[in-house]
């Protein structure tokens, strides 16, 4: 198989140890890479009972075939971990040099155990690896710690670093390389557990060759051509700010912690407004011809400008920091992602986090806190001040630190019927009481409530289904959407690029085939991601998933919202519906005829952690 | 005779480019319509319309109340809701 080294580093670093072992073909060929080889290599070294903070628990780095081959976008590397959050999958995708670095050390993947006896910088250079101190670097952004490591060891290092609210633990904390985020399911939390402030990749090796170098660089090249065309605009143009408009035109935009879908008075936060008032410049990701990354400068609520400062906003980050929380001073949520980013914790859960506390203070639950440390919906100020106070888990900062579900559990008071989460993680920006595809992918979706490993929003944002549609066929129309963003995310292709293809399936399998020279085609390459999906759920029921996991919050599914789409009959039945054509029993489990035709008995088998 | 206009409310790009919020045009089906908001704003022609210049490019969709469609025959009244979008969503 080309394109690949066939083998990963797993470094241990308890006792400063590292060793090479091998992936056989065969896993490779059913799990291309990214989160597909990701999800096999964490079933294997995350056992049932592996605590997610527990030294023995892995922190896994993962490239993929298409890496350095010259395709756009193909330059994500895939973060897993057993989610401190979720007590599930957790697994994050982000764009940057590091995957290329990664790929030119010699291994596929790379998968960290142990913990450092103090806080370290963990230095891999090809197939070596030394643990420096970096008590310096403690308290330091991401972005710092990354200059200052690039400074004294070189800037061919690629670096992975974490903010303050991975050194404290914050449940929801990212892992940041090249300014982007592993956001979801907090794998910078597992990277704090190790204390592991950053790991610096060096990689001087030649990338593995591809199988028919001349075919793909043809191919390559038409994709490229075609990720500059109208498919692409909206991302390049706008970026994805450009969704706000509209989801509140649609009464799709959750608003004050899902209490509304539609707020007033939002013309600020716009894309287009944004575009025009803050909007300094754009950049893209290694190896990527979109450029989808729009900056906004940074300036005080009165205007002022902050010399330089600019944040890069996505819309996740514009809608939970912004009509979650009842905000609509685009400054204030500039502010307020930039943040984020420098304590590196997940936007989307820090904002619905802070939207429940808010909703809490309206109903007078006691936090621990007096009730003026408790923020209101609408208060920029104390939206700021409550987001460094998570980062740092100081005062009401310390219960917001581990989620909305931790903190209501924690609480009470009625709390728990207003946190909106699946699996512990909470709902992106889009409201599923009208996007009913999506709605399902969301109760279904392994890592928790989430947009971009379910893609069904796609269906619902088209034409591609009638409202009316059966609903055996708005279930398929999910699992197809899943599959297809499970092959995606083990191509480690971006999603931005998913409607340059006419036929996805098809023509990845085409593009693997030139890769790696292994024959493919889409249905083949459609049952990988249906493999890979259940892999991910026979993990999570390694970990103590029931159905009742594969649920959605009380306020979507109940009938306060006329305009819902939804209620607890509907998803049921959906649900028995998913499980059938998924080929799991009713309570969720795949079948063993299942497990047999997508070969994950034997494939299960093998992948048992070298002792 | 009497032709009624018809508001078609822009979002992203289609809003750029036109530099308002909102064209009134008329037609009684999407695809009269389309053409002579193009018209009316020609500058929208250098961005959403596809190559043969008939109809919307891949990226763009109409949304006429809130249902998405690409169909230039869709009909359409003065009492509808009609929104030029892009078709990528995500985020």
């Amino acid at each position: 198989m080309h394109s690949v080294h066939g083998q990963y580093l797993h470094i241990d670093l308890s006792h400063g140890r590292m060793a090479i072992y091998p992936i056989a073909e065969s896993v490779q060929q059913a799990f291309l890479g990214g989160i597909g080889l990701g999800a096999w290599l964490l079933d294997a070294w995350c056992p049932a009972g592996t605590e997610p903070l527990h030294p023995d628990a892995p922190l896994i780095f993962v490239s993929s075939p298409f890496i350095g081959t010259g395709l756009t976008t193909a330059s994500k590397l895939a973060v897993l971990a057993r989610s401190p959050q979720t007590g599930f999958i957790g697994d994050s995708l982000t764009s940057s040099y590091l995957a290329i670095s990664l790929k030119r050390c010699g291994v596929d993947a790379i998968v960290i155990t142990g913990q450092c006896p103090e806080w370290s910088v963990l230095i891999v250079e090809n197939q070596e690896i030394r643990i420096e101190p970096a008590q310096d670097l403690l308290g330091t952004s991401p972005d710092s710690t990354s200059e200052q490591l690039r400074d004294r060891l070189g800037k061919q290092f690629r670096i992975a670093a974490i903010g303050e609210a991975g050194e404290n633990l914050v449940r929801f904390a990212a892992i940041s390389n090249d300014g982007r985020l592993a956001g979801r399911t907090g794998p910078g939390c597992v990277m704090g557990s190790k204390r592991l402030k950053a790991m610096a990749v060096r990689g001087s090796g030649r990338l593995p060759v591809v199988a028919d170098p001349e075919t793909l660089g043809q191919a390559a090249r038409a994709l490229s051509r075609r990720s500059l065309g109208p498919e692409t605009a909206k991302y390049r143009e706008l970026g994805t700010a450009a969704n706000l408009a509209f989801f509140n035109k649609m009464s799709m935009l959750p608003s004050r912690n899902f209490q509304a879908s539609q707020l007033d008075g939002l013309e600020g936060l716009h894309g287009e407004a944004l575009h025009a008032t803050h909007r300094t410049d754009k950049n893209a990701c290694a190896a990527c011809t979109i450029g989808c990354e729009h900056h906004y400068a940074l300036r005080s609520s009165s205007g002022e400008g902050k010399s330089g400062s600019t944040v890069r906003l996505e819309y996740e980050s514009l809608y939970a920091l912004g009509p979650l929380c009842g905000i609509n001073d685009p400054d204030i949520v500039l502010q307020a992602a930039r943040l984020c980013d420098d304590l590196t914790m997940d936007s989307i859960t820090t904002g619905a986090t802070i939207a429940w506390a808010m909703e809490c203070r309206e109903n007078g639950v006691d936090l621990g806190v007096p009730k003026h440390e408790i923020p209101t919906f609408g208060d920029g100020d104390a939206l700021l001040r409550v987001i460094g106070e998570i980062g740092q888990r100081r005062g009401l900062g310390d219960l917001l630190a581990d989620g909305s579900r931790a903190a209501a559990r924690g609480v009470g008071q009625g709390s728990e019927s207003w946190t909106l989460d699946v699996k512990g993680l909470e709902l992106p920006g889009y409201d599923p009481r009208k996007l009913p595809t999506l709605a399902l992918g969301l109760a279904v979706a392994t890592r928790g409530a989430c947009h971009n490993r379910s893609s069904a929003y796609e269906v619902d944002l088209s034409d591609q289904l009638a409202p009316d549609a059966e609903l055996e066929a708005r279930v398929q129309a999910a699992i197809r959407a899943e599959d297809q963003a499970s092959i995606l995310d083990s191509l480690n292709l971006c999603k931005f690029l998913r409607h340059c293809f006419d036929d996805l399936p098809a023509e990845s399998a085409h593009l693997l085939e030139q890769v790696t020279g292994v024959p493919a085609d889409g249905e083949t390459l459609l049952a990988t991601g249906e493999r890979i999906n259940t892999l991910k759920r026979l993990f999570n029921i390694s970990h103590g998933w029931t159905r009742d996991d594969d649920w959605l919050p009380s306020r979507v599914l109940s009938s306060e919202n006329s305009q819902s789409l939804l209620s607890p009959d509907w998803l049921t039945s959906a649900l028995d519906i998913y499980y059938r054509q998924r080929g799991c029993d009713a309570h969720g489990i795949p079948t063993s005829a299942s497990l047999s035709r997508l070969q994950l008995d034997h494939l299960r088998e093998s992948a048992s952690a070298p002792a | 005779m009497y032709k009624p206009r018809i508001k078609i409310e822009l979002f992203g790009t289609p809003r750029m480019v036109a530099g308002t919020r909102q064209i009134e045009a008329t037609g009684e089906d999407l695809g009269t319509l389309f053409q002579n908001a193009c018209n009316k704003v020609p500058s929208l022609r250098d961005h959403i319309v596809n190559p043969e210049g008939t109809w919307l490019n891949a990226g763009y969709t109409f949304v006429v109340d809130g249902q998405f469609t690409n169909d230039p025959t869709h009909y359409v009244d003065p009492e509808s809701d009609v929104l030029l979008v892009s078709r990528a969503s995500g985020g």
